[in-house]
């Protein structure tokens, strides 16, 4: 009888134990949450981002925006073919424009400096890729968006890396 | 009798810690609750400033109104200000103890002569204020969040519409 009783003792004091741990175990799961609280801003912020950038007017020919220089850039093969600003073609100037202009005024001064990549995808045989930032391995929170073109859909892409 | 009482000091002293355990997590995670909720306050009011109708680009007809996400009209932004300003116990309401400014990126505010000319404004009112009450008491913590948009001038080069790159800043305050 006296030994059950110890049995029971001891089976009291682990189980007190134990709802302590799943308590501790519980607590450090939930530690994870900050990071989708990050993912969530940094989700709102690429949105907005790739929206406003698109949408900037150039002083290219009194007023072409981003998206229209980057439609040019996909749908015409030759350089020579496409529209020229102050002596580039719209895919050079594209891509020094929003390098300058934008990013190196935003993301690279808010924190984000080696943390994220802007890439915008051309369909196949047409321009080649702009890339933008830079691209590592890893875990990533990709923000896609699309402009239909006559050459293909091109994808804009921005991608922040933890 | 003395084991038993040595027993029940034990149980007790465990019952004691696994309790104080127990509080301090539940403080913590009361803390973190209170943390993410002031973090969300912040994404939510930089969303509510740039659809709010007060600011939002807006096209066509009183009858079909087409509107403009993450774009604000800089012709609403400068009424804005002295909207928000009259009208400050309304906006306390939504935007509660917080700071919220515009500024240009690009083009340039050095660049923007025509655009100043036209709007009657000058480079140093950037960024433009539209929003500002920080607790008295003090705060705990303030969250900056910033938020690129585009900022809608359709005034300076009439008929054509020039979009400029902009950020939105919302500072949140934590009261004490």
């Amino acid at each position: 009888m006296r030994a059950q009783t110890e049995i029971l003792g001891i089976a009291v004091v682990i189980l007190l134990v134990s709802v302590g741990l799943l308590f501790v175990l519980g607590y450090a799961v939930n530690k994870e949450k900050p990071t989708h609280r990050e993912e969530f801003v940094k989700v709102e912020i690429g949105y907005n981002m790739i929206f406003a950038v698109l949408e900037t007017t150039t002083p290219c020919w009194g007023g072409l925006s981003v998206r229209d220089l980057v439609k040019d850039c996909a749908e015409k093969n030759f350089p020579e073919d496409r529209i020229q600003c102050f002596s580039q073609d719209s895919c050079a100037y594209a891509e020094a424009f929003i390098k300058e202009n934008i990013f190196q005024k935003t993301l690279d001064t808010w924190g984000y400096q080696d943390s994220y990549s802007f890439i915008i995808d051309f369909p196949p045989y047409s321009a080649q890729d702009i890339v933008i930032g830079t691209t590592k391995q890893g875990e990533r929170i990709p923000i896609n968006y699309q402009i239909p073109t006559n050459a293909g859909d091109v994808t804009v892409k921005l991608y922040f890396y933890s | 009798m003395t084991e038993t009482i040595g027993v029940l000091i034990v149980f007790f002293f465990i019952l004691v810690i696994g309790f104080k355990f127990y509080a301090t997590f539940q403080a913590l995670s009361l803390k973190e609750r209170a943390d993410e909720v002031f973090v969300q306050q912040s994404i939510q009011t930089a969303q509510m400033v740039s659809e709010l109708p007060e600011l939002q680009c807006t096209f066509g007809t009183e009858e079909a109104v087409v509107e403009k996400g993450s774009c604000i009209d800089l012709i609403k932004l400068q009424k804005a200000q002295e909207l928000f300003m009259n009208n400050n116990d309304y906006y306390s309401d939504i935007f509660l103890f917080s700071k919220i400014s515009v500024n240009v990126t690009y083009p340039d505010k050095s660049q923007l002569a025509d655009f100043y000319s036209a709007y009657n404004m000058d480079a140093a009112d950037w960024p433009i204020e539209l929003y500002s009450r920080i607790p008295a008491t003090g705060y705990k913590a303030k969250i900056p969040t910033k938020y690129p948009l585009l900022l809608m001038d359709a005034v300076t080069y009439a008929p054509q519409t020039k979009y400029y790159f902009g950020v939105l800043t919302v500072e949140v305050y934590q009261p004490k």
